[in-house]
């Protein structure tokens, strides 16, 4: 297999049906919402490579779109995850309400180490029904970075997928093992909870606060 | 279908109506093989065909064509006079999480289509979880049970003070908008359905019984035969996966209340694939004896493979994922015990679930099997829900036949799983009712943090 990256990062997106998690998606790998004409989904589809701080990145993002019904197929892909997505739709507050429950989910299937975002997507919407700063303080209080995003105007999609990849490269530096390796050592552990705990901090410091592009 | 009144036509001309007319007839019919029911259901459809196969037969020129109509007014005889044959089924939901089933009659007779207007019968509760026992037609809305409910239950709310509600066994609540038709179709396995004031939604918590597993048959399963499970489990899913109308998988992922139209039979396959899950799952977690535990985690594999041969893919995959379940995987003292052969086996089943790569696992191998199969249905609505999600369904007022090619293409892949008799070998009978009562009435739990406790009850973890 050819090797054109440094890092391979799985991505999950969950989240209630409708929220627009494969907007998300495509909008992020395509650059379009939604694509018009000759825009067929490839098996491949979900799969970017970034450059970030001069490293190649490969996301390998996994929607979850269409089977919300099926609980444990969800639950399948979150084994070794680097990151979650976790999305709701600003203009529908049951979206919201039902975030505990994805998080239960989220505790007992992820890796606790896991990278948490909350994403309220659809800023688009003149009809909100959740305020940011509700959402902002749900996300404080679960250790999860927060942004707001529209996929179809494309805010704030780029800059959510790359800010995964640079946290997520910072976390891997950390570690000093490549991601995706089982041979953690016992030589890392201190280093691992270390920059577990700082991540959060330092999402929340350097990305919910000014709103300007990367 | 008229000519032109006067003046008597060219020889071209002659040629070109007749092509044209042969044409819709050939259209006609093959709009009503692809359709089916839907046509047949619908009057102004049904006159149309009916009108068109008079003036057709009228021509003595279009004989072929004649015979072509008149074969489609065959099928549309046979699918009302089935449709009366069953007319006013009932339905119910059985109280205690078992399966949609026939209100009475026969269980084992061959399963038969749910129909808009067959009735069902369910309960719905309130917040002291008193209920009240309804009977509504499939294609109800949500609007019209809740006001019922409410006046049954003595709430003396206004309807729209209310939601209906399911609540799961997990204690999640999910609202059903107004305009929602099969809504007792949709609860999950162990899911209630509730009427609640809006403004008291926390106040709706799981009943009892919720927490504990499903109603099912008691029986031990490692007196019945795997290839007999397998193969009643293959002919009781068949019936079901054929039930499922293409469009229902429309309806579903622009979501029913646009249409106004159920998607039971859908609904009823996509809770029968959970419910196999769980039901293996719960199993293992039932079984305190380590050495009945391997046995049965053997029996699951062989269960599986047995699946896979028959082309059962959506049980098979349900059966694998209940053992990847995190509630089974987890118990390695149980997985250390069994024989490498069949660890090596459940090693090959999970590389042929893994999603990695937008299943392309599973895609490969499907798309190499002759029908007739049972799919993995919920990639094919994960298809669906991609193709609608990501494309614009018109564009600058023009439909976007991309899009509706794309969901076609999904849809076509359903016919052509059944596009041949489900016929298979059966077995030698060692205990066929036993069998067949048993595979249509699982015993499930599906709250994930009862499974993962039961888990944990028989093999604790070795890191505490």
């Amino acid at each position: 297999m050819e090797m054109d990256y440094k890092f391979l990062f799985k991505v999950v997106l969950v989240g209630n049906a409708g929220v627009g998690k494969t907007c998300l998606v495509r909008r992020f790998t395509q650059g379009l919402f939604p694509p018009g004409q000759g825009a067929t989904i490839g098996v491949d589809f979900m799969i970017k490579t970034v450059e970030v701080e001069n490293e190649k990145i490969k996301l390998q993002i996994w929607d979850t779109a269409g089977q919300e019904r099926f609980r444990s197929i969800t639950q399948s892909y979150y084994r070794s995850a680097h990151a979650l997505i976790l999305v709701y739709d600003i203009s529908c507050q049951p979206t919201f309400d039902c975030l505990p429950d994805w998080l239960r989910e989220i505790q007992e299937y992820a890796n606790a180490k896991v990278l948490k975002i909350l994403v309220g997507n659809k800023t688009d919407r003149d009809d909100r029904e959740v305020p940011t700063s509700i959402g902002e303080e749900f996300a404080k209080q679960h250790g999860m970075y927060f942004l707001e995003t529209s996929a179809k105007q494309a805010d704030n999609v780029e800059r959510l997928f790359y800010e995964i990849a640079a946290e997520l490269i910072e976390q891997a530096r950390n570690k000093e093992v490549p991601p995706r390796s089982e041979t953690g050592g016992l030589a890392n552990l201190g280093n691992k909870n270390f920059s577990q705990s700082n991540c959060c901090a330092s999402l929340n410091v350097g990305m919910s606060g000014s709103g300007g592009n990367n | 279908m008229q000519n032109d009144g006067d003046g008597s036509p060219s020889v071209e001309d002659r040629e070109y109506l007749l092509t044209c007319k042969r044409r819709v007839a050939q259209f006609v019919q093959k709009w009503v093989i692809a359709v089916r029911n839907v046509v047949f259901e619908d009057p102004v459809a049904v006159d149309f065909i009916e009108e068109l196969a008079s003036e057709v037969e009228a021509d003595p020129e279009l004989q072929e064509e004649a015979s072509v109509m008149h074969h489609v007014l065959s099928q549309i005889a046979r699918y009302q006079e089935d449709r009366n044959l069953h007319n006013g089924q009932k339905w119910k939901l059985p109280p205690n999480g078992q399966p949609i089933c026939l209100f009475s009659g026969n269980p084992s007779a061959t399963r038969t289509l749910i129909r808009p207007d067959d009735d069902i019968i369910f309960r719905v509760y309130c917040a002291d979880h008193t209920y009240c026992t309804l009977r509504f037609p499939i294609a109800a809305t949500a609007e019209m049970i809740k006001a019922c409910a409410s006046d049954k239950l003595q709430l003396n709310r206004a309807p729209d003070d209310l939601f209906l509600v399911e609540v799961k066994s997990n204690g999640e609540r999910s609202v059903f908008k107004d305009n929602d038709v099969s809504v007792p179709t949709a609860l999950s396995l162990n899911g209630r359905l509730f009427v609640s004031p809006k403004d008291h939604l926390d106040a709706m918590t799981p009943l009892p019984e919720q927490e504990a597993a499903t109603e099912g048959l008691d029986i031990d399963i490692e007196v019945l035969s795997t290839k007999e499970l397998a193969f009643h489990m293959t002919l009781f899913d068949w019936d079901l996966f054929w039930a499922v109308h293409e469009y229902e998988l429309l309806y579903h992922t622009f979501g029913r209340h646009h249409f106004g139209k159920i998607t039971a039979n859908l609904d009823v396959f996509i809770r029968r694939f959970n419910e196999i899950q769980y039901w293996v799952v719960t199993e293992i977690v039932h079984t305190p004896s380590l050495s009945k535990r391997v046995s049965l985690l053997r029996k699951f594999i062989k269960l599986a493979a047995y699946c896979k041969e028959y082309q059962n893919l959506n049980a098979f995959f349900a059966i694998v994922m209940g053992l990847s379940n995190n509630a089974v995987s987890r118990l390695m003292q149980t997985w250390d015990k069994i024989p490498s052969k069949f660890r090596k086996i459940f090693t090959e089943f999970e590389a042929l679930i893994d999603p990695s790569r937008n299943h392309r696992a599973y895609r490969m191998f499907v798309g190499k099997l002759q029908p007739p199969l049972i799919p993995f249905m919920p990639l094919l609505l994960k298809d669906m829900t991609f193709a609608h999600e990501g494309n614009k369904t018109s564009l600058d007022g023009l439909v976007n036949f991309e899009k509706m090619h794309m969901m076609a293409q999904t849809m076509r892949t359903i016919r052509f799983c059944r596009s041949r008799h489900l016929v298979l070998d059966p077995p030698t009978p060692k205990s066929e009712g036993e069998v067949r009562s048993y595979i249509s009435c699982f015993r499930t739990i599906d709250n994930q943090r009862v499974l993962t406790a039961m888990s944990h009850k028989l093999e604790q973890s070795r890191r505490a």
